[in-house]
């Protein structure tokens, strides 16, 4: 398709969506929308991960660079994965191998301890709550019943007074 | 040769979609071969409440039959038989059972077929689903044509729908979709039949000017034509429509064309113009954007083929086969299975007047070849040589 026939529409928001006007494909329009719509979503999740906290290891400008080296870490990493015990076995001695074990499970331990503490926490903060919202509920009983109450002398001063401006106007 | 067209409804007043299709089919049919029609008295679908005086009437040179609904349908009874049916193993009289529920109940009308069948040589009927169809082609079978204008609707998978579209002596389907759906569904690939559809014929000379100006809109729209209905998802669509005006920020207005049984939102956005007539509809659809069909059961939609007769796009429900198929097949319209398409969709559309008119343009062209009244009347003479010749 020469060039000149090809239109390129930019929409706020998206990546740019090709549309040949001469040649119209809504089937490749419609994927061009929801490819676009996938990696948005997945762009805003990555940003949920990092406003959580988790900050890049890279400075901006050298954003690429880093994300081209983790890549390549990471396939390095996988594709060893099977070799790990073999690797370990080979270079670490037995000694150095149950320290870093031990590391591992002390760092486990102070992790399950973490969410037990916290879990004790909302536990209890459940249970207050609940003794609070009871308090609340008996409280509100009561005004309504004053509030019944109330109502009802209302009424009684109400007929009274009538009786009496009876009384009086006869 | 003489042709009785079987249908639940018939009158100018009707403007359900089969009853439509009926009536325009007959009165271009009626060039070539005598033609009748048989229906029932009734006006609203719900109930099937006599309402046309009994006897014959005519209506646009066309003779018509009105046969009395014995009984009328009670909606609450027939939604407990329908759910049952739906949710339960059941027998084939459960299903016999629905259908007499589901209506309209008119043993006349049978009676009738039962009697002059020899007056006939084909009897047409509409919609599969309704008590007239299913016991009419039982009573005919051999002079039947049927035109299913089935929709994916659950009752469509009950047996005795499965048995009935093995029996006519031909099928006319309005969409490919619809052939598909019939044709896995009861495997009768072997009865003739084809994708016939309607001829779509938009008038000219309208101007929407004075009407918009007395509807108190201004600016661009884009436009709704039908009922007004959650079955035909126009409550996702204000969802939709109202969220989009809530992100981005557009002038753009609804405009809802048609009665409604859904409360409208009031948003100064969104119009609601009621039942108009058929040049105020051109015209309105004329001066929109762009239509938006919600729908997620079309076995046709009519009103997506005028838009494209008139050169707009269509944003259509994805999740309604047709739709989905008549926007790849004619490249006139995008579709939307979740709001991030709707919005996506409907920004493209509105950002790029070059797009509408192509897709528009597209949407004509594709009108042009296959829903033309000469290529329709052509497929319904076709399919009657056939049949003749067999």
């Amino acid at each position: 398709m020469p060039e000149k026939n090809r239109e390129v529409e930019a929409f706020e928001g998206f990546e740019e969506i090709s549309i040949d006007y001469e040649n119209i494909d809504v089937a490749d329009i419609m994927s061009q929308i929801k490819r676009k719509i996938s990696s948005q979503q997945k762009s805003s999740l990555q940003g949920e991960y990092f406003d959580r906290g988790e900050s890049s290891l890279y400075p901006p400008e050298f954003e690429a660079v880093g994300e081209a080296r983790s890549k390549i870490i990471n396939l390095l990493l996988r594709i060893m994965r099977p070799l790990t015990p073999l690797i370990k076995l080979l270079t670490l001695p037995v000694y150095q191998e149950l320290a870093e074990t031990r590391r591992n499970l002390t760092k486990t331990t102070e992790r399950t301890q973490r969410t037990k503490e916290y879990t004790k926490l909302l536990h209890s903060l459940t249970h207050n709550i609940i003794v609070e919202l009871t308090k609340l509920k008996i409280e509100e009983e009561n005004l309504k019943v004053k509030t019944r109450i109330i109502e009802k002398d209302l009424e009684l001063l109400q007929k009274r007074e009538k009786a009496l401006e009876e009384k009086v106007f006869k | 040769m003489k042709i009785a067209f079987v249908v639940q409804r018939y009158g100018l007043e009707i403007s359900g979609g089969a009853e439509l299709h009926c009536r325009w089919i007959a009165e271009h049919m009626k060039k070539y071969c005598d033609v009748e029609v048989l229906t029932t008295r009734a006006f609203d679908y719900i109930t099937w409440k006599n309402y046309y005086p009994r006897g014959e009437d005519i209506i646009n040179g066309i003779p018509v039959k009105r046969f009395s609904v014995k009984r009328a349908r009670n909606p609450r009874k027939f939604g407990r038989i329908q759910d049952y049916i739906l949710k339960n193993e059941h027998l084939e009289k459960d299903e016999l059972k629905w259908l007499k529920e589901e209506g309209p109940f008119s043993p006349a009308l049978l009676k009738y077929i039962k009697r002059h069948e020899d007056d006939y040589d084909y009897f047409i009927f509409y919609c599969c689903r309704y008590y007239h169809s299913y016991w009419g082609i039982n009573t005919v079978p051999n002079k039947s044509i049927l035109v299913p204008t089935a929709e994916h609707d659950p009752v469509i998978h009950l047996k005795i729908f499965k048995d009935l579209l093995k029996k006519p002596r031909a099928i006319i389907y309005l969409t490919e979709e619809e052939k598909k759906m019939i044709n896995s569904l009861s495997q009768n690939q072997n009865i003739p039949g084809d994708v016939v559809g309607v001829g779509i014929e938009a008038p000219s000379n309208f101007s929407a000017g004075e009407f918009l100006q007395r509807q108190g809109i201004k600016g661009d729209y884009i436009i709704y034509v039908g009922r007004i209905d959650e079955n035909k998802g126009c409550d996702k669509l204000f969802d939709y429509f109202l969220k989009f005006k809530r992100e981005k920020t557009s002038d753009i207005s609804l405009a809802l064309v048609g009665s409604t049984v859904l409360k409208i939102p009031s948003h100064p956005d969104i119009f609601h113009l009621g039942f108009i007539s058929e040049k105020e509809k051109f015209s309105v659809l004329d001066s929109a954007l762009l239509l938006v069909m919600p729908s997620f059961y079309e076995s046709l939609s009519i009103v997506t083929l005028e838009a494209w007769a008139l050169g707009k796009p269509v944003l259509a429900n994805a999740r309604c086969d047709v739709l989905k198929g008549q926007c790849l097949r004619s490249n006139a319209g995008l579709y939307y299975e979740n709001y991030e398409e709707f919005k996506s969709a409907l920004e493209i559309l509105l950002s790029s007047s070059s797009l509408r008119k192509t897709m528009g343009d597209n949407g004509r062209q594709y009108l042009n070849k296959n829903y033309t009244w000469e290529i329709v009347e052509n497929k319904f003479l076709s399919i009657l040589d056939r049949l003749e010749q067999e």
